[in-house]
Formats: structure tokens, C-alpha cells, sequence
């Protein structure tokens, strides 16, 4: 067992060939292909065609949650037990402003952390690898048929891969 | 891209039509400027006063602002601005009328400066009027003279390319500002150098002489108070109305002249980020001022602030806060809201609105008991958008509001 | 413009030689990293040696001297978390602006920043002396339901510290990931599983990279207004008193531009002995260092704008206690604190207007040093020299360091380089995935011509 569906695995040296092969395998309905690259890439973000990540919501959410756990936490400590302290009113929001801040920032890069590690589990799809896609090629992974692998394989080499393998 | 489209595109932006701006500031001007006069002669002439120097301060700083972002610009070598730039460098246009308002400030000085009644024995001579009066004028020349200096080298090349094509009047200014530059290799390195070195020390005159400003027109109308920060928030706050003014005249002209191609979401981005920047900037800054003053509770410092803060001003500090902070900060933290042009232009005014009643809310507390607003408040401050708009007019119908090399460049990469 | 510069290769660098070039600096140590890290080790010992000291001696043994009960420790403590903002400045608001040049030194930075708020957050536990109630400091009530105050700008820095140290690590791990991907490719032994672990399963799928470009954003937006706060906060540990020299509205805004001044400098320091021994001079160019001092020249105008607003004031203001708290610091018994203060930090970097100094690598490797000893003065002058020279006469003090303050002094320096060394020979500290990223992939019509 290989730990992932059978497919065609191909690299990429050039960056065109790649995303023309990703366009091609979009016309053909393939939808749930891998594609690898060493660096994120602008004009394969485009071709693959995500939607904005869901990440920016973990990053407002937790700051939001941030902001109140800090203003709540040091209005709630400074009246369970009041003491005057320097003359200034017990709960004092101007000073308090500081440590919101710093709760904002701290649970908003926090979440934003989760948020990235959650999206990244969920959208995982199991996939054949190369270690050269972390190097200097693109790789793209179609998981298919045995009796479609062929017609994906040509469509990868008339698009300008340098090497397209057959994963059982 | 066609060569005719091209040709047109170049003509626009060399030869942008501004007469329309010029009428229209010549007439607020004089109805707002008539307006200060027919004040004057009233029974309250302090409270013109006041707004002139209200609008002195807010509209120097909206010109200095944006030379200063072309300076910035010119010395981290960026580039994305390259098609808007010409809009902010038309401040220098309204430097020699910014100049002529400071000599007309002192008239009314005896209405503005409590230190001329009440002299302030601590700061002994500093605070006299003939020590202010030479010592500004000697910054304010200082500053003009940079900035004028920088924007011209870096007309130069432009109209130099130019020249040919214009005549009559516009012919002799070029030739005046050319000054004999005749184009070739070694002159325009000359004229990198030089920008090479008014660049960073446009930044440093900046930051140095509206210090100087800041401390002697507005920090000295509270005699007894003092910030040493009060300078540095002062003039990021001006940086920020030259960029929200940038903002505006970009979303302007950029109808105006039909230069989509070249001004582009790309540019509304970068501005709109500087612009959300630069607010949480001046949050910091007023924050940083107002803790520290809130901790020390010193009697000196904090009847500034609290005059300001609690009381009668206290809905216009909120106002304040809400048009230069909390507004733009939520509305551009928005990718869309930046790169579409409607809410581009309407946050950028709120901010830019919000700057000058922070200027009022420097001012008019240390000189009076209770807020005024009304028509000579508007009226004046009209008068001076008129002149503003009317230097700015001027230096379209004049200069080319793109450079051409711009265009040339933009078009080029626009090809491939 | 070229002449002054060393030559240096033209060519880019492709995609393999980034990888392969920057996994040659991993691996066995060489021998003079052996020496270095022993001296290290050594120096280290010997701070450890005073720390446990003065915890066996009580606080006696530093050489605080009434009213001056802040001395070199908290100075140190201001100085380290200095040091670390540059970091951040480099690898998130430079990343907000898009700066292709950041990409070879921004990981040297971000590690440093790191390895600085660890070496800064031992500070304050040391200066309060008993350090097993160190958690006291944490909101977490006494026996008696007591709360912290948070009124105290000294809660705020906990606060400011702990989410600094935080942030930071995770920006760096986060920067990390895809690089150590790369490099466990390569590697081979228990470098393998240690890279494999800490790579987190990372392959840089489409979904992967979707996610991660834009944490990454928001990491960096979160970031930068945190590196204004943090530096902030510490200064107004000083400036919400009513210390003369302290109480200063200036003083957020100075403490920025003073601590990115001296962590740029501290960059510079770190990487031009790197950068020879890693023999990265094809990533790390004069254009870099060039980048680098202009930062260092905008920020030391900045600290010298804030030097002479400070005086003016003081002047300014008519109060004799300000104007002889500065009188003080210039003429006054720490006037040679002062003077190095001033010489370093705001004469030197004017040499900075010169292109030729920008661009020479051992003149800006000298001035980087003097700029760190500047940095140090100045810490130590705004919180010593004001504090020895307050209200009243009878109550001046003078204060100098011990030889246990000294020795922790240079063992906070052995504690922070001991993790850099540490840090170089094991992970990337120059980006794979960045360099990469400002090199064009190649097109289909390159293999033709």
C-alpha cells in the first residue's frame, strides 16, 4: 500500500507548462488534483482557482476575542479586589488599552496559527510526492482510473512536463 | 494599445484641462477670503483669526505632506507611485501663498498669541514677537526652499522633453525652471545626484522645521503647556492629510484624464494601506501622549489634554477620534474597500476631514472658553480650499500632471 | 558606483542552487564553530556563576546604591528587547511593503529577534532578585485574592514580553516550515527526523500554500503594530513617572526608532561574519548591507531628532529639575556615558550619508558596534543618570555597576549568541523559500532560446 490513490504524477520544470497543464485538466473536470510547488506562485494560485482562505476569519475572530478577554480581564481583576492605587480611578480604561492590545495581537496570531493548521488538515487530500517539489519543480498529482491514466499522462507531456510517472 | 490611444494619453497627461479648477478656486477663494475681511471689520475679528491660522497650518501641512511623499518615495526608490506622484509635488504651488498667510497671521497677532499680553517668564525671549516671527520665517523659507528646489529637478527631464510642444507663457516657465538644462547624459545624473541628496534632506528639514512650527503657532497658545511629542504628532499629522489629498486628486484626475490604464487598483491599494498606516500611526501617537500625560498628572500638562478631552470639546474629540481613527481604520482594512474607488475617495475625505477638526481641536480650546461653529468658520476655511485648489489648478494648466516618461514607461510593460 | 564594491557573482541563482546553497551551511560544525561555542559556553558559565551569587548573596551584591535601584540590569533588560525589534520590522513591515531585498536577511533577523526577547525576558527576573517568585508577575492571584496592577506599566510589559516572545516564535517557525521541507529532502541521518518532525508533514500543495500565504499576511499585520507597541510599553515604564528625564511624551515613539536603530545595527553585526563563513555573498550583496544602513540612517535621525526635542524642552520648560536633570547628563558626573551616547548614536551614522561608507562592509561592521555600545549608554544614562539626579539634593546617589552586574552583562551575550550558533548550524538562516521566490521561474520560451 502506498498510502494514497493510484494517478499520474507529473513534475514541472517551467511555470507556464504547469498551469497549462492545470487548465486543461480543469476543462477535462478533473477536480480534486494536488499541485505542488517549492514557492507560492501567483499564476498558479490563478489557475487553480481557490477562494480566499477562511484563515482571515480565524485572524479577526481571535483578535476580536482577544480585545475583550483584555479589557474584561483587567476591569473584572481590578474590581474583585479595589485598591487605589496611585490615585487613579479603580478600572481605568486609558491604561487598559494596553494590554487589550496585547491579547488582540497575541490570540489573533494565535488563531490565525490554528486557523492554518485546521484549514490545512481539512482540505489535505491523500497524494503521491516527490522531494524535488520542495526543491525546484512543480509537481501535480490526478488521482484517476487506471484506464484514464494514459490519456492524463499525454495531456501532461504535450503541455511541457519534464517527467510524468503512473502511481499505482 | 493603438499609437493614436497612446498620443492621446500622453497629450492628457501633459496638457491636463484645469481651467474649471482654477475658476472654481479663484471664486471660493474670494468669497471665502472676502468673508475673513468683512470679519475683521466686525465685532469679533479674533475669531477669523483664529480660522486663518486654523487653515494655515492644515493646508501648509496637506502641501508638505505630499512633497514630502514624493521625497519618500524619491528615496526608498519606489516605484508604484510613479503615476500619481505629479498630484502631491502640486503642493509646492501653494507654498508662496502658504508663505504670504504667515506674514498675514502676524497681523492679527495680538488676537492669536496670549504670550504677547501675558509674557511667559520662563520662556524669556523665546516667546517675543519678533524672536517667532524671524525664527518661522526663517523655517518656513528653509522647508519651501527644499521642497521647491526638490520638485524642480524633478520636473526637469519632464519638461525638457516637453518644451517643444508648449508655447507663450508656458515656454518662458519651462525655460525658467529648465534653467539651462539641456538634456544630456551627464545633466540628468546631475540631476539624479541632486535629487539623490534634496530627497533625504527634504525628510529632515520636515521633520525639523514643522517641529519649530508646530511649537511656536500652536504649542505657544497655551503658553504653560508643553509636549515634547507635540511636534512629531503634529507633522505625521500633516503627512497624512497630504496623503489623504493625494488620495482624492488622484481619484480625480484619474476621471479627468482617462489615465485607467496607468492608475490602476494597484495604486488605490498601496495608497489606501499608507493611508489606514498612517491613522493607526497618529492613534499611537496621540495615545502615547495622552498616557503619559494621564500618569503624570501634572497640572501644566493635563489641562491641555483634559480641556480637550472631557467638557464642553469633548464631542468634537470624539469626532475626532472617530473620522481620523476609527472610521478609515475599520473602513480600509478592507482589500475592496481600498481598490474601489467609491469607498476609496469616501474614507479618504472622512480622514481628511477629520485632520482639520483635529487642527480646530488644537487651536480654538486654548484661546476660547466654548466652541463656535458656524459660517465664518466654514467661510474661511472655503477661502483657503479656494486657494489651494486654485495653486493646484494653476500648476495642472502649467506642468504636466504625469510625467511622460511615465506614461512611455507604463505603456511599455502595459504590452507585454 | 561599483568600484568600491568587492566583485561579486552576476549570474542568478536557480532555484537547485538556492536550496543546495543554503543546505551547505547546515551540518557538521567546523572547527572554529567548536571554538566559538566553547568561548561562548565559557562566558556563559561565568554569568551563571554571578547569577547564582547574587540568588545565594541577595541583591546586595549589585551595586545599587539609593535612589538609583534600576541600574545596569534593567538597562540590559531595555537594550535586549531593543535589539529584537528590528527583526520584526524586517520580516513583517517590510513584507507589508513588498521589499524584494529583505528576503536573504529577513531569517538572520527574525532568529535574532527571537534569541534577543528570550535573552531580554531573563532581565527583569534577575533584577528582582528572587527569582522563584518570579510568577508573581503573572496575573494569578496571592493567598489573599490579590490581583496584579494593572495600572503598572511593569504588567504591561509582561504582557508586551510574553506576546512578543510568542509572536515572534511562531512567525519564525511559521517562515521555517517550508524551508525545512526543503532541506529534509536533502538531509540525511538524525538531521532527517529532526526535520521531518518539524516540518509538519509541509509538501507545499495548492490548498497548503493557500492557507499559509495568507496567515502569513495576517501575521505580519499583526506583528508590526505590535513591534510599536512593545518597545513602547517599556518606555513608559519610564516616562509615566515623574522622574525628570523620564516624564516624556517623546519617549514611545524615540524608544522605536532607538531600538530598530540598534537592532539594525545588531543584523549588520550578525551578518557580516555570516555571511564569509557561510559563503552567501552570492545572496547577502553590498545592495543588502546598502538597505540596511539606510535603515540604520533614517532611525539614528529619528533617535537624534528625539535627542535634541529632549533638550529643547527641557529648556523649553523652565523647570529647573528638568533643566538640571539634563544639565546633569551632559556635565555632570556621567557626563562620559553621555558624551558616548551621543558620539555614537547620533554624529557616527551622519558618516551614513556617504554612499561609499554604505556600501563598505568592514566600515559598516565597525559602526554597527559603536552603534550597539551607543545603544547601551543610552539606556543606561536615561534610566541611571535620571535617577541618581532626581528632586532632592539630599537624596543624589551614584551608582556604579558591580562585577556581578558586569559579569551577567556578558553572559546575557554568551546566552544570545550561544542560541544563534546553535540555531545556524541547524536551520536555514538565510530563506530558501524567499531567495526562491524573487527568482523567476523558468518559461517555456527560455528552454527554446
Amino acid at each position: 500500500m502506498s498510502g494514497h490513490p493510484g494517478g499520474v504524477l507529473g513534475a514541472f520544470r517551467q511555470i507556464d507548462a504547469a498551469t497549462d497543464a492545470v487548465r486543461e485538466l480543469k476543462e477535462m473536470g478533473y477536480e480534486d488534483f494536488t499541485v505542488y510547488s517549492p514557492v507560492p506562485n501567483h499564476e498558479i494560485e490563478l489557475a487553480v482557482g481557490h477562494k480566499v482562505s477562511p484563515v482571515r476569519m480565524w485572524t479577526l475572530l481571535g483578535g476580536l476575542a482577544g480585545v475583550t478577554t483584555g479589557f474584561w480581564m483587567s476591569l473584572w481583576m481590578s474590581y474583585d479586589w479595589p485598591l487605589v492605587v496611585g490615585g487613579k480611578p479603580i478600572g481605568s480604561v486609558i491604561p487598559y488599552v494596553v494590554i487589550a492590545f496585547e491579547l488582540t495581537v497575541l490570540f489573533g496570531a494565535i488563531a490565525t496559527l490554528a486557523g492554518v493548521v485546521f484549514h490545512s488538515w481539512r482540505t489535505a487530500k491523500p497524494a503521491a510526492f516527490d522531494g524535488r517539489f520542495t526543491d525546484d519543480m512543480i509537481g501535480i498529482f490526478v488521482p484517476c482510473r487506471p484506464d484514464r491514466r494514459n490519456a492524463v499522462k499525454s495531456l501532461m507531456e504535450s503541455s511541457g512536463a519534464a517527467e510524468v510517472r503512473l502511481e499505482a | 494599445m493603438s499609437a493614436h490611444d497612446r498620443d492621446a494619453m500622453y497629450q492628457r497627461g501633459t496638457d491636463a484641462p484645469a481651467r474649471g479648477l482654477v475658476l472654481l478656486g479663484a471664486a471660493l477663494a474670494v468669497v471665502g477670503l472676502g468673508l475673513f475681511a468683512f470679519l475683521l471689520t466686525g465685532d469679533d475679528p479674533g475669531r477669523a483669526w483664529r480660522m486663518f491660522l486654523i487653515n494655515f497650518l492644515y493646508f501648509t501641512g496637506i502641501a508638505m505632506g505630499g512633497i514630502l511623499f514624493a521625497a519618500i518615495q524619491k528615496a526608498t526608490k519606489a516605484r508604484w507611485a510613479g503615476s500619481i506622484i505629479r498630484f502631491a509635488e502640486a503642493g509646492v504651488a501653494f507654498l508662496p501663498i502658504s508663505l504670504i498667510c504667515f506674514l498675514v497671521i502676524f497681523l492679527g497677532r495680538d488676537h492669536l498669541f496670549p504670550w504677547i499680553e501675558h509674557p511667559t517668564p520662563a520662556r524669556g525671549q523665546w516667546l517675543t514677537v519678533s524672536w517667532v516671527f524671524w525664527r518661522d520665517l526663517v523655517a518656513l523659507l528653509v522647508l519651501f526652499g527644499v521642497a521647491a528646489a526638490f520638485v524642480r529637478n524633478n520636473l526637469k527631464p519632464d519638461l525638457y522633453q516637453l518644451k517643444e510642444h508648449v508655447s507663450g507663457w508656458r515656454r518662458t516657465v519651462y525655460d525658467r525652471v529648465l534653467g539651462g538644462y539641456s538634456g544630456t547624459a551627464e545633466e540628468e545624473a546631475a540631476v539624479d545626484r541632486r535629487l539623490s541628496i534634496l530627497a533625504p534632506a527634504m525628510i529632515l528639514v520636515y521633520a525639523y522645521m514643522l517641529t519649530v512650527i508646530a511649537f511656536d503657532l500652536v504649542m505657544s497658545l497655551a503658553p504653560y503647556w508643553l509636549s515634547n511629542l507635540f511636534g512629531a504628532f503634529f507633522f505625521m499629522g500633516a503627512f497624512l492629510t497630504g496623503l489623504t489629498m493625494l488620495g482624492v486628486l488622484t481619484v480625480y484626475w484619474r476621471g479627468k484624464l482617462g489615465l485607467t490604464a496607468i492608475i490602476t487598483p494597484h495604486q488605490f491599494h498601496d495608497l489606501g494601506k499608507l493611508v489606514f498606516g498612517f491613522s493607526v500611526f497618529w492613534a499611537y501617537l496621540m495615545y502615547s501622549q495622552l498616557l503619559v500625560i494621564w500618569y503624570g498628572n501634572l497640572r501644566e500638562e493635563t489641562s491641555f489634554v483634559f480641556f480637550r478631552l472631557w467638557g464642553e470639546w469633548q464631542p468634537i474629540a470624539i469626532v475626532v477620534g472617530l473620522m481620523v481613527f476609527l472610521i478609515p481604520f475599520w473602513g480600509l482594512i478592507w482589500v475592496k474597500a481600498k481598490i474601489t474607488p467609491v469607498t476609496f475617495t469616501l474614507f479618504v475625505i472622512i480622514s481628511l476631514l477629520g485632520v482639520w477638526l483635529e487642527r480646530y481641536l488644537l487651536v480654538q480650546p486654548s484661546l476660547i472658553e466654548t466652541p463656535v461653529f458656524g459660517l465664518p468658520e466654514v467661510g474661511v476655511s472655503v477661502g483657503f480650499l479656494g486657494l489651494f485648489l486654485l495653486a493646484h489648478g494653476l500648476f495642472a494648466r502649467t506642468f504636466p500632471m504625469v510625467s511622460p516618461r511615465w506614461v512611455a514607461r507604463a505603456l511599455e510593460t502595459g504590452h507585454h | 558606483m561599483a568600484t568600491a564594491a568587492p566583485p561579486q557573482p552576476t549570474t542568478r541563482p536557480t532555484y537547485a542552487d538556492v536550496t543546495r546553497d543554503v543546505f551547505a551551511t547546515l551540518g557538521n560544525p567546523t572547527k572554529t564553530w567548536y571554538i566559538l561555542f566553547g568561548f561562548v559556553l565559557s562566558v556563559l558559565a561565568v554569568g551563571v556563576i554571578a547569577l547564582l551569587y547574587q540568588v545565594r548573596m541577595g541583591l546586595g551584591v549589585a551595586g545599587y546604591t539609593p535612589p538609583v535601584m534600576w541600574g545596569a540590569y534593567i538597562a540590559t533588560f531595555v537594550f535586549w528587547v531593543g535589539i529584537a525589534h528590528s527583526g520584526t520590522l524586517i520580516s513583517a513591515i517590510l513584507y507589508l511593503f513588498r521589499s524584494a531585498w529583505r528576503t536573504s536577511v529577513y531569517r538572520t533577523a527574525e532568529a535574532m529577534t527571537v534569541f534577543a526577547v528570550l535573552t531580554a525576558g531573563l532581565f527583569p527576573l534577575i533584577h528582582v532578585g528572587r527569582i522563584w517568585y518570579a510568577y508573581w508577575l503573572f496575573p494569578y492571584p496571592n493567598q489573599r485574592m490579590l490581583w496584579v496592577n494593572f495600572k503598572s506599566p511593569l504588567v504591561f510589559d509582561v504582557f508586551a514580553v510574553s506576546t512578543y516572545l510568542t509572536v515572534s516564535t511562531l512567525f519564525l517557525i511559521v517562515g521555517l516550515i517550508p524551508d525545512i521541507a526543503a532541506i529534509r529532502e536533502k538531509a540525511t541521518g538524525w538531521r532527517k527526523k529532526l526535520y521531518t518532525i518539524t516540518a509538519l508533514g509541509w509538501r507545499g500543495t495548492d490548498q497548503q500554500w493557500r492557507h499559509y500565504t495568507r496567515a502569513y499576511l495576517y501575521m505580519a499585520a499583526l506583528a508590526t503594530p505590535l513591534v510599536l507597541s512593545v518597545h513602547s510599553v517599556v518606555s513608559w515604564d519610564f516616562a509615566v513617572s515623574i522622574v525628570p528625564g523620564w516624564h516624556a511624551t517623546i519617549f514611545a515613539p524615540y524608544f522605536v526608532a532607538g531600538a530598530i536603530y540598534s537592532g539594525v545595527a545588531m543584523v549588520i553585526t550578525l551578518i557580516v561574519p555570516l555571511r564569509k563563513a557561510f559563503k552567501m555573498e552570492r545572496y547577502i550583496r553590498v545592495e543588502h548591507f546598502e538597505n540596511l544602513s539606510k535603515l540604520l540612517l533614517l532611525t539614528g535621525m529619528i533617535v537624534a531628532y528625539a535627542y535634541v526635542i529632549e533638550y529643547f524642552i527641557a529648556w523649553y520648560s523652565g523647570n529647573p529639575f528638568e533643566r538640571a536633570s539634563f544639565w546633569n547628563r551632559a556635565f555632570g558626573d556621567y557626563w562620559w556615558a553621555t558624551w558616548t551616547m551621543i558620539t555614537c548614536n547620533m554624529f557616527l551614522p551622519f558618516f551614513l550619508f556617504f554612499q561609499k561608507i554604505r556600501r563598505s562592509i568592514p566600515a559598516l561592521f565597525v559602526l554597527s558596534l559603536f552603534v550597539n555600545l551607543g545603544m547601551w549608554f543610552e539606556r543606561f544614562v536615561i534610566i541611571v543618570v535620571s535617577l541618581s539626579f532626581e528632586y532632592e539634593p539630599y537624596a543624589m546617589g551614584h551608582y556604579t555597576p558591580s562585577w556581578v552586574e558586569f559579569a551577567i552583562l556578558a553572559g546575557s551575550f554568551a546566552w544570545f549568541f550561544m542560541w544563534f550558533l546553535l540555531f545556524a548550524k541547524n536551520f536555514p538562516t538565510v530563506s530558501i523559500t524567499e531567495v526562491k521566490e524573487i527568482i523567476p521561474l523558468p518559461r517555456k520560451k527560455d528552454a527554446h532560446a
